[in-house]
């Protein structure tokens, strides 16, 4: 192998070295925010002017006050609010957006989504952990819900509301996402342009979320943080469960194992089983048969940790390894009367699971 | 690493929790002048299309003047769009339509020769004939 070594010359090496990788809180410069001085975090106030709509223009637009009937919110939810929640635009007509709502949404809904996993699958690992958190709160997921409620996008632009007589209030109860000088753009059928920060998903984690997608997932998360202020906590827990962990979690088809049957010893070893776990042949349809069928277990002295079955040896073996590992991770505690385990969040809370031991390593 | 995770999407159950009408926009389509559409405008000028509108709080009803028969457009969450000709129907028949394609999903309806159609395993596994004691198995 021919390897090169270059010297750089001193002046360039220095102009290399100072690299800055970690995240800096910088200011959104677009907000105008005037302070007394930089540590006083209280002055800080931002000069953008913006407004809430008047209620009384939110109850003109029906995709708005159906949207607030078909979720069931309650009436202490005002309209402007949920208006407000489908408002992503900062600048086009000085309304408030939902940028402070997104935020709130999402922090409650963190918060139930890992007590939920936590409490109901105490074993599981940590990587299917976080992805059965984007599989329930996940930008695709989130998407998905938003569509399910009807939301609607705003994509006429201003010249065409106005020459098709569309009344103004319409676009209040829709999805406001898109800039009013991207409206105006010729669109191309079939062709779907990137925008910048698009361009700038793409290239760091090379998983493309469209704008639209993340439009819903924000809309979502706001409409839930807008619970939250109108109508408190007990409300939006019960929205929470009722919308996001009802859902059904797909957790078996999650697990990807590379070596299941080492884990699985490691994982006895951990648990400091005395016997040595043993894959046996339970049963089998004959070798010479046209189809052979075997049923493999995987025991741990008497006791069987788990069974699979495959068409040959070496699958059935994997097969009964890696359901024993599952059975393992995907546990779920009951209470002594045979109910759900109680929440953290819950009242009267006693705790009555277990905690997981964390994950073993190969 | 000991275990990837596959990234999966969690499945929709709507009504285990909370219940969103699939349908959430109806567009009425109507002419002032030709008798096709005489049902719906008697419909819309007695007052009925609006108690009927105001039970259905959820969707939106979008009523258009437009040449030509008729029909009913109705929009569903799974962004599928049905449209409904009501050329010639009475009143009550186009009240029984809004009826029948309101409570719809908007997927396309199939023919489902099984008993039970589901998103999870079935609570009783699937009968294995290894599993029996082996006397009582199957002998060629």
């Amino acid at each position: 192998m021919l390897r090169r070594i270059v010297r750089l010359p001193r002046p360039m090496l220095r102009t290399l070295v100072p690299t800055r990788n970690y995240q800096v809180a910088r200011l959104d410069t677009s907000l105008k925010t005037n302070y007394d001085s930089l540590t006083d975090y209280g002055s800080y106030k931002n000069n953008i002017f913006t407004h809430r709509l008047p209620e009384s223009t939110a109850q003109q637009s029906p995709p708005l006050v159906a949207l607030h009937s078909r979720l069931n919110l309650p009436t202490s939810y005002s309209l402007s609010t949920l208006s407000q929640a489908l408002n992503l635009n900062k600048f086009d007509d000085g309304l408030a957006n939902n940028f402070g709502l997104n935020t709130l949404g999402k922090n409650l809904m963190s918060y139930y989504v890992a007590e939920y996993l936590l409490i109901k699958y105490p074993r599981l690992p940590m990587p299917i952990h976080n992805a059965a958190v984007d599989s329930l709160m996940g930008v695709e997921t989130l998407h998905e819900i938003g569509k399910s409620w009807g939301i609607e996008v705003d994509q006429s632009s201003k010249l065409e509301k106005y020459l098709s007589q569309e009344s103004e209030f319409l676009k209040y109860g829709k999805l406001r996402f898109v800039s009013e000088q991207r409206k105006s753009q010729v669109k191309e059928d079939g062709v779907y342009e990137l925008s910048q920060e698009e361009i700038a998903s793409l290239h760091r984690n090379k998983s493309f979320v469209a704008k639209e997608t993340e439009a819903y997932a924000s809309a979502v998360r706001s409409i839930v943080g807008g619970l939250y202020t109108h109508v408190g906590e007990d409300a939006t827990k019960a929205f929470i469960s009722d919308h996001i962990l009802s859902r059904k979690l797909p957790l078996e088809q999650m697990f990807q194992f590379s070596q299941p049957t080492r884990e699985l010893i490691r994982l006895c070893d951990k648990l400091s089983f005395t016997e040595p776990v043993e894959i046996r042949l339970i049963a089998e349809t004959g070798r010479l048969s046209a189809h052979p069928i075997y049923v493999a277990g995987a025991f741990c002295g008497v006791e069987k940790l788990g069974e699979g079955i495959g068409s040959s040896l070496a699958e059935a073996k994997t097969r009964s390894v890696v359901n024993a590992l599952l059975s393992y991770y995907l546990y779920s505690p009951i209470s002594a009367d045979g109910a759900d385990v109680k929440f953290p969040s819950d009242i009267d809370y006693k705790f009555e699971g277990i905690v997981g031991t964390g994950d073993v390593a190969i | 690493m000991p275990v990837k995770a596959i990234a999966k999407t969690s499945i929709a159950r709507n009504g285990i929790g909370a219940f969103v009408l699939p349908c959430h926009k109806i567009s009425v389509q109507y002419c002032n002048w030709g008798g096709s559409s005489s049902g719906l405008r008697q419909l819309l000028k007695s007052g009925k299309m609006d108690s009927i509108a105001s039970q259905k709080s959820g969707v939106v009803f979008d009523v258009v003047k437009r040449v030509g028969h008729p029909k009913l457009i109705f929009h569903y969450n799974n962004s599928q769009k049905q449209e409904v000709d009501i050329a010639n129907l009475e009143a009550s028949q186009i009240v029984e339509k809004l009826n029948e394609y309101s409570q719809r999903s908007g997927a396309p309806l199939f023919k489902f020769n099984h008993k039970v159609l589901s998103n999870n395993d079935s609570v009783r596994g699937i009968w294995s004939p290894m599993h029996a004691p082996k006397s009582h198995r199957h002998k060629i």
